[in-house]
């Protein structure tokens, strides 16, 4: 299916309120891009569950589901692929900064479990119901979450040095 | 009464170096062994030699290029090292049990019977006494392995414990068919018996206990053998069959917390219980200190008998190694499995062959 | 009186100082005596903030960090970055350096399922096998290293083409190495794989199907081993991979059910077969002639702005390389994520390790051929 069907299947089945918009390479700004949706954050649960158990989407695979920080608000971005029809789509759920909730996808996919994790642990985003709603790559009592743009590493922590004096303020601060 | 007591120093001073070279030589070997299968050199740069010039601190000695003093310079490494206790641990059951391991693989060789003239303790239940001692190691094991507070350490002696307990009995079964055949339990009147040509050996049957028709043992007398050989594999926490001390799954098992003297004497003790336990073989089915070919054997050369032994039974320990580095472990429920839908019925069929070979036809 | 005997499960930590969890993995096992009750990965001790770093550095820059995610295919890593750098600034890279990039590529798969398949003997207890074929894992690395320059971390793929040319005698001698390395390999196949104990110990042993394995995200020889026919090189071809003639070897269940640890083990044996297919082909077709730095972009001044995700096929799987760029004057990347193929293969010990004995929990970490590196990036 193209882009275009996958959309025209997902806004017949949700509606307008759930389903935003379809961005084509070179549309919206983008020089250069995958064909991708937005969506409504809180609608990815029943979302993912149709793109996969729909005969004619099968979305089977879920290869990446990545964290984006837009300054204002959070966005977490999933790249489906089926493996039985072979095509592909990119799906952006963006959610507010102050209290970013997405509905989870790990009862759907299996990997989006860890994936999930991935995010909330890099970006701080929640995911709704998630099964094991854990940080993954850093300690559980890390404080802040690095991958956001406005990110400050600490110069202590659990009484260790992290980050030695005479660079602080020097990562994570790319103007 | 002077003699006995002058006759059991030397015994036991020869059996203390006996134990130390075997384990050193063992060592050794297995080195350039795994190397050799492995297209590895092994160890090349540590000789004598080279040993003596490190210690005097000049180069005074000829280097050699086959490491044959690398075991004896682990030995020093290991004697400077910290001796650690762990935290939390049963310091008198942790240092109790190494002892005991190595106690249990030294006393098994006092009734080793290294030639007709040469049995340190000739007890005329030498068979089962080395049967019973050696197997007083496992206590040791389990110790180690509790007394270490360590939940691997733990695991190791367990498996090591059920392993142990399970392969005795083939074991037990397997070498009683020797004993039905020659009537006693004395190790060296078995290798009496089997003195002369080399079919004389129990490998190859009974032939020198009733003629001709001891040939008809002959299979079960291989199958004896290949399971007693298998089974002291077992026993001795060899691969394929080193679960105990899987170094991918258990670390390294109830020796995990060990470390410097405690680990080497363990690990000495281990290579003194594969040499036993070849020896055993050995004794009973491949003709002890008889070389096979009677002319050599009458021609009385001196310390050709406890030469031949020793050889004997480094050829079975090569074996060993071989079968180490070739075959990969097996898995607990599997070991356990072999042991007792295979083995045990196997050596219960070959007992009640001999058992009615015995009654029936002799 | 009567006693009350109650039992209690054991929690192990298997790592993160263990040798068979292939770095610094930590396993908290619940265990009752053998037996596996709860399987929970404990990750991120290697944890380098890869994606951090990524977004204060140049593009080119990022090419060495990748080096050190699955440093055990730094090429692959590479390239695979390349690929999606050049997908996002339309480069079109020349064949020669196409070649050779499919050239070095492959020796480093092959490398990377050497380490794979031995060390998984080396978890099963097959001590020799692994030591046999370390020795052609050192010919393909100084083969490697003539070419780049580096043993293991090789920063040769560069955006627009590679880091250095080669010379005719490195393509002999990278020939020579195809004949020496088939019956090498066919040495370790006949000890290891049909071996009894091995196949006892590996068959039927952490099985995955099908649908659990698209599921949990497995790529690359993992699915293969669960009978899913499926390889980008094949079925989403990049670079020069529609002009080679290989073959894509499938788990069956020969030994056992489809997608048990022996199948995931044989895949990759298979895989270095086809390998050494492709580079051979890739020898004959590959010509010396012209300029290896010719569509290499002087500065990255210009970037587009947009987002591309780019995917190719890793020994370990799929790596998908998923790059946003702002556009305008900025020479870095706003944001670089990276899907790793272990990462997600990983995702999958907490199901299948339920009920298995500890020693299978060995063999199924060993099968699933994790580098904690690109795991925790």
């Amino acid at each position: 299916m193209t882009p275009e069907e996958i959309f025209d299947k997902l806004k017949e089945k949700f509606g307008e309120g759930k389903i935003l918009r379809l961005t084509l390479p070179s549309q919206n700004g983008f020089d250069v891009c995958d064909p991708f949706i937005d969506v409504e954050p809180l609608a990815m649960t029943e979302l993912a569950d149709f793109l996969k158990h729909d005969k004619d989407l099968a979305f089977d695979q879920c290869c990446c589901i990545s964290g984006v920080d837009l300054k204002d608000d959070l966005q977490v971005v999933y790249h489906l692929f089926s493996m039985s029809k072979l095509h592909k789509i990119c799906i952006k759920a963006t959610a507010k900064r102050d209290n970013p909730i997405v509905g989870t996808t790990a009862h759907t996919w299996g990997v989006a479990n860890w994936l999930e994790r991935e995010t909330w642990d890099m970006f701080g985003i929640k995911f709704k119901d998630h099964p094991d709603h854990r940080r993954i790559l850093l300690e559980e009592d890390w404080e802040g979450f690095p991958l956001r743009k406005d990110y400050k590493f600490p110069r202590f922590w659990r009484g260790m040095e992290v980050t030695p004096e005479e660079e602080e303020g020097t990562y994570g601060t790319q103007d | 009464m002077d003699n006995i007591l002058v006759w059991t120093m030397i015994s036991i001073l020869v059996m203390v170096g006996l134990v130390s070279v075997v384990g050193i030589i063992s060592i050794y070997l297995e080195r350039k062994v795994s190397a050799f299968m492995q297209d590895r050199l092994g160890p090349m740069e540590v000789g004598f030699g080279s040993l003596a010039n490190a210690i005097i601190g000049k180069k005074t000695f000829k280097e050699g290029r086959i490491g044959l003093a690398q075991s004896l310079a682990d030995g020093l490494k290991l004697l400077q090292k910290e001796d650690i206790v762990p935290k939390g641990a049963d310091v008198f059951l942790f240092k109790l049990a190494p002892m005991i391991v190595f106690g249990g693989t030294f006393a098994a060789f006092a009734a080793l019977p290294l030639a007709e003239y040469f049995v340190p303790a000739d007890i005329n239940i030498g068979l089962f006494y080395i049967l019973a001692i050696s197997s007083f190691g496992v206590t040791g094991i389990l110790m180690a392995g509790w007394a270490s507070n360590n939940k691997w350490g733990l695991l190791g002696a367990l498996r090591s414990t059920a392993q142990m307990v399970s392969y005795e009995i083939p074991i037990g079964v397997s070498l009683i068919s020797i004993v039905m055949i020659c009537g006693t339990l004395s190790l060296k009147e078995m290798v009496l018996a089997q003195s002369g040509w080399f079919w004389n050996w129990h490998l190859f049957g009974a032939i020198s206990h009733n003629g001709a028709i001891g040939i008809v043992l002959l299979p079960v007398m291989f199958i004896n053998f290949l399971i007693y050989f298998t089974c002291s594999l077992a026993e001795t926490n060899r691969a394929p069959f080193d679960i105990p001390e899987a170094e991918s799954e258990l670390v390294a098992g109830y020796h995990t917390e060990y470390t410097g003297m405690r680990f080497a004497i363990f690990f000495l003790a281990e290579y003194g219980a594969i040499f036993v336990g070849n020896a055993i073989a050995v004794t009973l089915f491949l003709g002890g200190w008889n070389s096979g070919i009677p002319m050599l054997d009458e021609a009385n050369i001196p310390g050709i008998a406890p030469l031949i032994f020793i050889t004997k039974v480094f050829v079975l320990i090569f074996v060993v190694m071989w079968v180490r580095w070739t075959l990969p472990r097996l898995r607990v429920d599997q070991l356990m499995n072999l042991c007792w839908k295979y083995l045990i019925p196997f050596t219960l069929f070959t007992f009640f062959y001999v058992t009615i070979y015995k009654v029936f036809l002799t | 009186m009567e006693h009350k005997i109650e039992t209690d499960f054991m929690i192990i930590n298997m790592g993160p100082q263990h040798p068979s969890t292939h770095g610094v993995l930590r396993l908290e096992l619940k265990t009752d005596g053998e037996i596996v009750m709860a399987c929970r990965p404990f990750l991120g001790y290697l944890h380098r903030c890869f994606e951090k770093h990524c977004e204060s550095l140049d593009y080119l820059k990022i090419i060495p960090f990748t080096d050190r995610m699955d440093y055990l295919a730094s090429m692959n890593n590479n390239w695979a970055f390349c690929i999606a750098i050049e997908k996002l600034m339309g480069i079109k890279v020349s064949e020669k350096c196409e070649y050779l990039r499919v050239i070095v590529g492959e020796l480093n798969r092959i490398a990377s399922h050497i380490i794979a398949f031995g060390t998984f003997g080396l978890d099963i207890g097959a001590f020799t096998p692994f030591l046999l074929a370390f020795i052609q894992r050192e010919k393909i690395f100084d083969l490697l290293e003539e070419a780049s320059g580096a043993r293991m971390l090789y920063n040769y793929i560069w955006v627009g083409g590679v880091a250095r040319d080669v010379d005719g005698d490195w393509l002999k001698k990278t020939k020579k190495f195809c004949q020496e390395f088939k019956p090498a390999l066919d040495e370790v196949d006949e000890l290891l794989s049909l071996n009894k104990i091995f196949v006892e110990r590996t068959a039927n042993v952490g099985v995955v199907t099908k649908e659990m394995a698209i599921s949990y995200g497995f790529t690359g020889p993992n699915l293969r081993g669960s009978g899913v026919n499926w390889d980008l090189r094949k079925n989403e071809p990049y670079s020069l991979y529609t002009k080679f003639d290989f073959n894509i070897p499938v788990g069956a269940g020969e030994q056992g059910q489809v997608g048990d640890c022996w199948d995931r083990y044989i895949i990759r044996i298979r895989e270095c077969r086809e390998s050494i297919k492709i580079i051979e082909q890739a020898l004959e077709g590959i010509s010396l002639e012209g300029d290896i730095y010719e569509t290499v972009p002087k500065n990255f001044n210009k970037m587009p702005k947009g987002e591309v995700y780019a995917r190719s096929e890793t020994p370990r799987g799929e790596m998908g390389i998923y790059v946003v760029s702002e556009g305008g004057k900025a020479p870095v990347p706003y944001r670089v994520k990276v899907r790793s193929p272990a990462f997600c293969s990983l995702s999958i010990l907490e199901e299948i390790c339920k009920g298995v004995m500890i020693s299978d929990v060995i063999a199924i970490l060993g099968s699933v051929d994790i580098v904690l590196g690109e795991v925790d990036r």
